[in-house]
């Protein structure tokens, strides 16, 4: 399969501190890649300098074949990539239907026009409104995202993120929160034949998602790659036993 | 004038309602009293107060130019004056100093002039935010007060420069107190509907997504620090044609009314009016401005006293400012909205468990990424369409 997504030997360090030490890794065109690991592993960390939020201190990303290692973020979100936030992160001031006209516009030339209104744009209020229907917030479209629950502004979160339908989405712990039962709904959506094609780069923490959904899953701990493989090969990997569902069952 | 917060709180013209004509009638009703107050005001009133009403307009306009910043993109900027000054300097050089009258070139040169300041303050400024925004822009205020104090050769320094009659348009018009305010009063309607498409279109509403949310923003598509500028821009545009307005009414210019003074007044007629809601500017010049008018009959040294109180009076009585809580209080007397922001609640709470992520999946081919022009929606109940194409 073609490749997508390629992150080739990433350092990234805060202050003295390194977070992550020269990954590698490649995701495929549709490939859905599990990302996991314990906490401070790193796994936001890589999203991150995957979006362009950090910038790496060194290595390159590419995305379909390009390298966008220099890239700002507004351009590779432009060039086809998707994110969602661990923590919802919405835009708090606007109502919900102008939250998700927004996610449709980041993209466009459109977004940049001055003396229309921006409910005049019939085609992207068309799609707002299927998109918020789709998730049943129509009805509360004029609400501020702080007067929804906390399950409709996780969905929301993930619908501004799927609005701009990216090739490539990075998912940071888009189950945190859920009900077991939304939380599989959500495995199930993601393995759609609408994503077929879309690759998927998932980070979680919930493991019935992230198995259920991921071809592919690679371990990050302290920073480096220490496992990579089917969900049958992690789960019976023992040192990956040790270091993640070790320490879980310890805890519980 | 009256218009909803840009908040998106409500919307009542989109909810059913018995009285759908009441409710829009209501809700027009005090922009209209306004609106026909100001077009007839200068029939009855004495010139005085005419001249007093030119300059709450003039400092309306320059308030909204500072709110599309201040409130809209978060930028707390503290210059406003200053680019209101470089382009009431320009004109007042070019009518005294070089001798060009001609309004149709004074005019576009100064509001260039002010243009192209607030886009070196924006290259400048702009690498920082908040508070730090606050301070540099702070900074380029002082910058322009004293390179005014300081050039007397051209800006007259600290007497200023006077004799500046009102603008030469290049026909017949005998402008006097009463036909200024009509003319600025025109020139400021105009630049207010704009100031208003301006922040009712996706550019202005991407503003206010970067103001509230900027890596979510960035993480949309948008190029933030571009955005941004744009916006300074605008409000530059914008101030400098208030500065065009105030140095014709004025017929002078002096140091005094582009420094600290006057940016820090403008703060407060935004913050007083109500930020982030456009015509609070409007009400908040209003209200400064007439206070200042009437306090200074009786005496002219306490005015700041007396502004530092109202400011503190504003802070704990009217927090949003008096524009949001006339509207509300508006709302209410008018019963023109529904209770509560939500419609109802009880429709808008989402099935439980996975449906609902399968419809979004179902929407997924069909969303439109390409432009409003082409992204019809006829192909959502076509193929599953290869989505990196």
């Amino acid at each position: 399969m073609a490749e997508m997504l390629r992150i080739d030997n990433v350092t990234q360090a805060y202050g003295g501190l390194t977070v992550l030490h020269g990954i590698s890794f490649t995701v495929a065109v549709g490939e859905k890649v599990g990302l996991i690991g314990p906490n401070g592993a790193g796994k936001t960390t890589a999203l991150n300098v995957i979006s362009g939020l950090l910038p790496s201190v060194s290595g390159r990303v590419c995305l379909a074949g390009q390298d966008i290692t220099k890239l700002p973020v507004h351009r590779r979100i432009a060039l086809g990539m998707g994110r969602s936030f661990q923590i919802t992160s919405l835009f708090p001031e606007l109502s919900i239907l102008h939250n998700v006209l927004l996610a449709l516009l980041g993209v466009q030339k459109s977004s940049y026009h001055m003396l229309r209104s921006i409910t005049s744009f019939k085609p992207v209020n068309a799609a707002a409104k299927e998109l918020l229907d789709s998730i049943d917030l129509w009805q509360a479209r004029d609400c501020l995202p702080s007067e929804i629950s906390y399950g409709q502004q996780r969905r929301l979160e993930l619908t501004l993120a799927l609005a701009s339908r990216p090739k490539v989405l990075l998912l940071d712990e888009p189950s945190a929160g859920l009900s077991t039962e939304e939380s599989a709904g959500l495995g199930k959506m993601l393995r759609l034949p609408t994503y077929e094609n879309v690759a998927i780069l998932l980070v979680a923490h919930d493991m019935d998602l992230v198995f259920g959904v991921a071809d592919r899953i690679l371990v990050l701990y302290y920073g480096t790659i220490f496992a990579e493989g089917t969900a049958e090969q992690i789960q019976r990997n023992d040192k990956v036993r040790e270091i993640y569902f070790g320490s879980e069952a310890y805890r519980a | 004038m009256s218009a909803k917060r840009p908040s998106g709180v409500s919307s009542p013209a989109r909810r059913a309602l018995p009285t759908r004509l009441g409710s829009r009638v209501a809700y027009f009703t005090p922009a209209a009293i306004i609106l026909v107050f100001l077009l007839t005001l200068p029939l009855f009133l004495r010139t005085d107060y005419v001249s007093l009403f030119t300059k709450i307009i003039i400092f309306a306009l320059l308030a909204m130019s500072l709110d599309l910043v201040f409130g809209y993109s978060g930028l707390w900027c503290f210059g406003q004056a200053g680019l209101f000054g470089v382009a009431a300097y320009t004109v007042a050089i070019l009518v005294v100093k070089v001798g060009i009258t001609s309004f149709w070139i004074v005019a576009p040169c100064a509001v260039g002039v002010a243009v192209i300041t607030a886009a070196l303050f924006g290259v400048l400024g702009l690498r920082s935010k908040e508070i730090y925004f606050m301070l540099i822009t702070f900074a380029f205020g002082q910058l322009i007060y004293v390179a005014v104090y300081t050039t007397s050769k051209y800006t007259g320094g600290s007497n200023g420069l006077t004799g500046i009659s009102y603008p030469d348009l290049g026909f017949a018009v005998h402008f006097n107190e009463r036909s200024y305010y009509y003319f600025t009063l025109v020139a400021v309607v105009i630049a207010a509907i704009l100031l208003y498409k301006i922040i009712k279109s996706p550019f202005g509403y991407s503003l206010m997504g970067i103001r509230d949310n900027e890596i979510r923003a960035k993480s949309l598509g948008y190029n933030t620090w571009a955005r941004r500028f744009i916006a300074f821009i605008l409000s530059g545009f914008f101030a400098g044609v208030a500065g065009v307005l105030y140095v014709y009414y004025r017929n002078n210019i002096a140091p005094s009314d582009v420094g600290l003074d006057y940016s820090g007044l403008v703060i407060m007629m935004v913050i007083i009016g109500g930020v982030g809601t456009l015509w609070g500017g409007v009400v908040g010049s209003a209200a400064i401005l007439f206070l200042q008018y009437f306090v200074s009959l009786y005496t002219t040294q306490r005015w700041p006293l007396i502004l530092g109180c109202l400011f503190i009076a504003a802070v704990f009585l009217a927090k949003d400012g008096i524009y949001p809580r006339f509207t509300k209080w508006w709302k209410r007397v008018c019963r023109y909205e529904t209770n509560g922001g939500n419609g109802g609640g009880q429709d808008m709470r989402g099935k439980p468990g996975g449906d609902t992520y399968q419809r979004v999946a179902t929407l997924f081919r069909g969303a439109s990424r390409n432009d409003a022009g082409n992204g019809e929606r006829d192909e959502a109940t076509s193929e599953v369409t290869s989505s990196d194409g």
